[in-house]
């Protein structure tokens, strides 16, 4: 039996017409995620990060080249009935309380029942969110929505959970609780396929790194192989990004 | 929006009136504050549903040029008869003459048609008196106001009263031009043949003879009255007398005559709401 | 089941959002306003009041309708929350339907009440509506509030919130004011002009179909069944093809958080 990559991208690459001219956002990437692996998906601002995630998120058709999730297109919505998502700087519908979101969710993952009860419970406690379950998310604080949005993405208990950017903006307290999480679902054999400018954080939890740099992946590999012993992934981090193209 | 505006103000209005027992005409003052100029637009356009109520909701339209399949389909939804809503729900058009004539004070018209009904198919006469005084506070000069409290006297048989005001109605007629030439003049000769028969039954016939005669110059047609004129000249007795005449008058319903050519008439249309007045005599 | 649930949600914002009770408080004492009105001492009369809480009900609806249909794509993008639904293995034509269904049952409703608060008034004061007329101009009021929705939603696809929810009311605005009076234009105008005017009279909703304010108010009776029935077609047609033009617009749309990242 084949083995099936939890995230493939082969030869993607995403244009967009803007004032005028063509902006390559994403430029003929290619990408495994195997299946258990904390993914790290770095790069600049405008390297090309988002763009490919939301690719995989179905948000955008790529210009050329293809992707799957579990070996299903990203175009179909099935693709994502395994996965979970967590925006930069989530936001989500204020008029609901935590417990309705999570239940909302569920049910678009067509869970219910006890099933979805059970699993929307376990959330909420497991993130401290059980005194504030019940009231309406506009009167939460803004760590407290950031955990209920990821309550969201968990609720299908997604084999890949994407975040993109899940630490930016948050004290520490919740930079420590996200962390947690993330070793949590390694433990529990899902992929986590993050990005995040954290390099600190990235270093803690990361098995496999991704560098994208102008649209192209400029490096990638298992963490400890691809950055050389006795330096910093923060040094070659920006030893990376800063090379022209073609001398990686 | 409008309504709405106009609703509140009319109610609160209302409440004060009750609360400081200040004169009826308050409503209209504080319609005037809140709405400026546009409350004749708003007035006109409760005096538009009154007519409409008038003809069973239907509004006054303009003929349609093509026959399409929506037209054809509207129609089976919509109704567009000409009818008249019976005597007995006539009360229904008095809220929007009532908001027609408090938004807007100067339509004299709203005033002379709610009086009319208010009289004619109401039976309040003191009603009717009361919004006619109320618009005359407003519009002191408008002789179509002195001329239906004539006409409202003459109905209920006090033709000394309707003498007064049909003599001021006529001293004024002359400086105020109505937009319609036709019917100003009309409106004259109605006022000075009410006038003839009142000076005829109170026995001063040289001056009921003049009246005639004035109505025959204008209008040659009339040769009964400018027979009867000679008949008085000549102290000869008319076959009918002025008492007659004014009882049959102050009697008789209004005949209806609709101006609408988009409405298919029944057999048994007899009156209408903004022809009361305007197609007489 | 998804469908159901992204229209649950939109109908529990609706509800939450207070803007539906806003309009029946209004509606309320726009209603309290005219029977208190002092028509010259009369009494027992109700007609006026029917009509106007039924015009009430009428201009609410098609806020609400517009409103709710336009602002909900827009909303969910400003605040980044699209990101969220659309991760799901939620496709955008049952995003488009689940909204569009959302907006008008949420509409519906609060058009529900607005007739209900109408007719406890014309009935408490004596009043009443002939049941059958009431069931037809309610059905095609309902009919109506579905193409509304699905204008503003499918307007809203391409245009910024506000700017659906102008556009969507000039439209049904012309559509139910200006449209059935095209043909009385065509005589005074010349050929092109002429074909353009007959091409937009058929094409454009006509909205005037679905109003029985007046069969109901004035007691003309019931209209005939087979021409209610294909007015509610009509709209149903009209909201379909609506949300057709709204999913193909939608189908591929880029959000602006997806470019320059």
């Amino acid at each position: 039996m084949p083995i099936v990559n939890a995230i493939e991208i082969r030869g993607l690459s995403v244009s967009f017409a803007a004032r005028g001219s063509v902006v390559h956002a994403v430029r003929d990437l290619d990408l495994d995620v195997p299946e258990g692996r904390v993914f790290g998906f770095l790069g600049p601002n405008g390297a090309g990060k988002t763009t490919t995630m939301h690719v995989l998120l179905g948000f955008l058709s790529p210009t050329a080249g293809r992707a799957s999730l579990f070996g299903e297109d990203v175009r179909r919505a099935i693709a994502r009935e395994r996965i979970g998502y967590l925006p930069e700087n989530p936001d989500t519908y204020r008029f609901l309380s935590g417990r309705e979101l999570l239940r909302m969710t569920g049910r678009l993952f067509r869970l219910s029942g006890r099933i979805l009860r059970d699993r929307a419970d376990r959330l909420i406690e497991e993130l401290a969110l059980t005194a504030a379950a019940d009231r309406p998310i506009a009167t939460y604080s803004r760590g407290m929505r950031q955990r209920v949005c990821l309550a969201q993405a968990l609720i299908n208990d997604p084999d890949l959970l994407i975040l993109d950017e899940p630490t930016a903006g948050l004290d520490p307290i919740a930079r420590l609780d996200i962390r947690r999480l993330i070793l949590r679902l390694r433990e529990a054999g899902k992929t986590v396929f993050f990005s995040s400018h954290e390099l600190s954080e990235v270093e803690l939890v990361c098995d496999h790194l991704a560098i994208m740099a102008g649209g192209r992946l400029a490096a990638q590999g298992p963490a400890r192989q691809l950055v050389p012993a006795g330096e910093s992934l923060e040094k070659f981090f920006v030893r990376v990004v800063s090379q022209p193209r073609g001398e990686m | 929006m409008a309504l709405l505006l106009c609703g509140i103000a009319i109610t609160a209005a209302q409440l004060k009136e009750r609360a400081l027992l200040v004169p009826s005409e308050q409503p209209a003052d504080l319609a005037e504050r809140l709405l400026g100029e546009s409350r004749r637009a708003v007035g006109a356009h409760f005096y538009e549903q009154a007519d409409a109520y008038f003809h069973g909701g239907v509004p006054h339209t303009p003929p349609v040029a093509a026959d399409t399949l929506f037209r054809r389909w509207r129609e089976r939804l919509i109704p567009e008869a000409h009818a008249h809503i019976a005597d007995n729900r006539i009360a229904e058009i008095m809220p929007w003459l009532r908001m027609a004539t408090a938004t807007d004070p100067r339509n004299v018209e709203a005033h002379l048609v709610a009086a009319y009904w208010l009289d004619r198919a109401i039976g309040r006469r003191d009603a009717a008196e009361e919004l006619l005084r109320s618009a005359l506070r407003k519009n002191p000069r408008d002789y179509r106001l002195r001329m239906e409290l004539g006409r409202l006297c003459i109905r209920h048989g006090e033709w000394a009263g309707a003498r007064d005001h049909l003599k001021t109605a006529l001293a004024q007629w002359a400086d105020q031009p109505l937009d319609d030439p036709e019917q100003h003049a009309l409106d004259r000769a109605e006022i000075l043949t009410y006038l003839g028969y009142l000076e005829e039954a109170a026995g001063r016939l040289v001056s009921a003879a003049e009246a005639y005669e004035t109505v025959a110059r204008d209008f040659p047609n009339r040769e009964g009255l400018l027979r009867r004129a000679q008949m008085l000249r000549t102290g000869e007795q008319p076959p009918e007398s002025a008492e007659q005449i004014l009882r049959f008058l102050a009697a008789a319903e209004n005949r209806h005559v609709c101006d609408r050519e988009s409405h298919h008439h029944d057999a048994d249309g007899d009156a209408d709401l903004q022809g009361q007045g305007r197609n007489r005599p | 089941m998804r469908i159901r649930t992204i229209a649950h949600m939109v109908w529990l914002e609706a509800i939450r959002r207070k803007d539906v009770y806003v309009l029946l408080i209004l509606l309320g004492g726009l209603l309290l306003a005219l029977v208190s009105l002092n028509v010259f001492g009369l009494s027992g009369l109700v007609r006026y009041v029917a009509d106007v809480g039924l015009l009430g009900a009428w201009l609410f609806g098609w806020i609400l309708a517009v409103v709710l249909g336009a602002r909900q794509l827009p909303t969910e993008e400003s605040r980044g929350t699209i990101f969220a639904l659309l991760a799901k293995p939620v496709s955008r034509a049952e995003l488009m339907i689940g909204k569009w269904l959302g907006a008008w049952l949420a509409a519906s409703l609060a058009l529900a009440a607005f007739y209900v608060l109408t007719l406890a008034v014309v009935w408490a004061r004596g009043g009443h509506f002939d049941p059958v007329t009431l069931l037809q101009a309610l059905l095609l009021h309902l009919a109506l509030l579905a193409v509304l929705t699905a204008l503003a939603l499918a307007l809203s696809t391409r245009w910024h919130g506000d700017a659906a929810c102008a556009g969507a009311f000039v439209l049904s605005g012309a559509a139910f004011f200006v449209v059935p009076q095209v043909p009385m234009l065509l005589p005074d105008m010349g050929r092109a002009t002429g074909l353009l005017l007959h091409a937009l009279y058929y094409l454009m909703p006509h909205l005037e179909l679905f109003d029985l304010r007046r069969r109901l108010v004035h007691d003309w009776g019931p209209a005939p069944w087979d021409t209610v029935a294909l007015t509610l077609f009509y709209g149903a047609l009209f909201t379909a093809v609506l949300l057709m033009a709204a999913w193909l617009a939608y189908r591929n749309k880029r959000f602006p958080r997806s470019e320059w990242q």
